[in-house]
């Protein structure tokens, strides 16, 4: 490795937001190797970057940035109901620019928070719901819980640099002896392939498990077969047992665990606060994409709501109904604006084709199935490579993102929201 | 061998969607022939590929109220019979109905049904593209 072409960069491919990732170029300033990377990371800074870049386009054909932003200013300035969906992979500067541009138009706004884990973090940013950071698990969990969550997939370098492999200030003998890394899922993931205790339930198990946690704590129940098929009587006992006797226990929420729950997620509450009256028990959501945690405490900060607000002349209504999927599925809005996003892949396509009945306008680096369906395609640098900014970890924690390889074809979304905000 | 002048036969499956590192990998290009390849897959339990008679990497027909997708079947390395896994891309979005009240699609637990089939594999563009012609002449 030459020190002179090697640069320290965090890595934006997933909500760790490793800060720890080096990218070695070669004289033309191309990446050439990335040393620490996960595989996503080094996929990501390694080319899937450059790959399937967008073009600025208004129905499918080639203009010019100017043209892009200026049918863009026209389409929002005419619509009476537009809808604001994204900004969960832009930097927090931009973010703070969506919002006031929502807020200007008298818009919807929401991000993949309300389809994922907006349920959690609507207890986690006002503080109803007790948390820690990454760094306090490294240095003090000595009970992980990974409850339908995998981050052997989703955070590959989660378990290894915070959560279950690393010493810590308390947790000097590591992994060996001092972590107990209990897994509960529908599947033997990859992650419960490495935990030291692995709980299979069935799909939509989630509640009953917690149901039977709460009784078994309170020593209502206990030695026959509970917490759904497939988990024996003693195992359970243990579970409950190394819960209530843990030091300090963080619980790794994923999307099964969220998805199972929803209109049940105030049992979690309840399990929640029943564990803290034995042990220090900490919620921290498996968020996914790198900056939806900068989203949900932006809009938070501005409006009281992490997600599914609409802005009405200075007043802020929130609501279900605000959510992407309500706004599409009842075809109340008149335009959208989708922003680092890819709704057409990630809500059911039922109700994400319907921006194709309306004017859609996507600002996103790479061509996507969104997209291929939006009226206006306005392209955008990639920000943490091509440009930098500021983002919140899955724990709330800021990071600075780098732009080891500006690239002054496009604009980052920032300057591009910046300049849409002056003509509407 | 699937026989084009035989009804396969059709067997109910719950679908649960689940994060695949590998797919992430090509998350970047969604038209990609790799990131399709990983996105396209359907994890069957080996006794249920045993008496629907399917073949690790064989073509499958997988049916919902939402649309039908051609995948590839996988065995998985576990046991779960009823279930089967998908990750979670355009391909298991195309199978789910819709969200309820909550906003929040059912992704863990989607009815289908499956069958053999040789036909090829459903294209992310394709995909788009008949969804977008249904939506656009409502």
């Amino acid at each position: 490795m030459d020190a002179n072409n090697v640069a320290r960069v965090t890595c934006p491919a997933c909500a760790c937001l490793c800060r720890d990732v080096d990218l070695e170029f070669d004289d033309r300033g191309d990446i050439v190797h990335t040393y620490n990377a996960c595989r996503k990371g080094a996929a990501f800074f390694m080319g899937s970057y450059r790959e399937n870049r967008a073009l600025p386009k208004i129905e499918g054909k080639p203009v010019s940035i100017d043209d892009a932003v200026k049918s863009t200013v026209e389409i929002l300035s005419n619509a009476k109901n537009p809808v604001i969906f994204g900004l969960d992979t832009s930097s927090l500067e931009t973010q703070v620019l969506g919002v006031g541009l929502a807020r200007k138009l008298n818009a919807a706004i929401d991000d993949t928070s309300s389809l994922c884990q907006g349920l959690v973090l609507e207890r986690i940013i006002p503080g109803s719901m007790k948390t820690c950071t990454l760094d306090d698990v490294r240095d003090y969990s000595d009970v992980m819980v990974y409850w339908g969550s995998d981050p052997a997939n989703s955070h590959p370098r989660h378990m290894s640099k915070f959560s279950y492999f690393p010493r810590g200030k308390k947790r000097q003998k590591g992994w060996e002896t001092d972590r107990m890394p209990i897994c509960i899922d529908v599947r033997k993931s990859n992650t419960a392939g490495v935990c030291k205790k692995f709980y299979k339930i069935e799909p939509k198990g989630d509640e009953g498990l917690i149901n039977d946690l709460l009784l078994s704590l309170d020593g209502k129940i206990g030695g026959k077969e509970i917490g759904g098929k497939g988990i024996d009587g003693k195992e359970f006992a243990k579970l409950t047992n190394i819960l209530k006797k843990a030091e300090h226990c963080t619980i790794f929420s994923g999307l099964g665990l969220v998805y199972s729950l929803k209109n049940s997620i105030k049992l979690f509450d309840a399990l929640i606060e029943k564990l803290n009256e034995y042990a220090p028990t900490h919620v921290i959501p498996m968020v996914g994409h790198y900056n939806m945690r900068g989203m949900t405490q932006t809009l938070y900060d501005a409006s009281g709501y992490i997600n599914k607000v609409r802005f009405s002349d200075g007043e802020v209504d929130h609501g279900s109904q605000y959510s992407i999927t309500s706004t599409l599925q009842g075809k109340e809005a008149d335009a959208a604006l989708i922003i680092g996003a890819d709704p057409v892949s990630s809500i059911p396509l039922k109700t994400s084709i319907s921006l194709a009945g309306i004017p859609t306008i996507t600002i996103d680096a790479h061509e996507t199935p969104t997209t291929m369906i939006s009226r206006v395609v306005i392209p955008a640098a990639i920000t943490g490579i091509e440009a930098g900014g500021e983002a919140l970890r899955m724990d709330g924690v800021k990071h600075e993102l780098s732009a080891p390889r500006e690239n002054k074809e496009v604009l980052s979304d920032a300057e591009l929201l910046k300049r849409i905000l002056e003509g509407v | 061998m699937v026989s084009k002048f035989m009804i396969e036969p059709e067997y109910d499956v719950t679908v649960v969607t689940v994060r695949d590192i590998f797919q992430s990998m090509y998350a970047g290009d969604k038209f990609g022939a790799d990131y399709q390849n990983h996105s396209a897959v359907i994890i069957f339990d080996e006794s249920d590929m045993r008496k629907m008679s399917m073949a690790d990497g064989g073509r499958v027909k997988v049916k919902s109220s939402g649309c039908e997708v051609v995948l590839t079947a996988r065995k998985s390395e576990d046991a779960h019979p009823g279930i089967a896994f998908m990750p979670n891309s355009i391909y298991a979005n195309a199978l789910i109905e819709g969200a309820d009240d909550t906003g929040i699609p059912e992704y863990k637990q989607i009815g289908v049904t499956v069958s053999r089939t040789t036909n090829e594999l459903t294209g992310v563009r394709q995909l788009v593209e008949l969804q977008k012609n249904v939506e656009l002449h409502v």
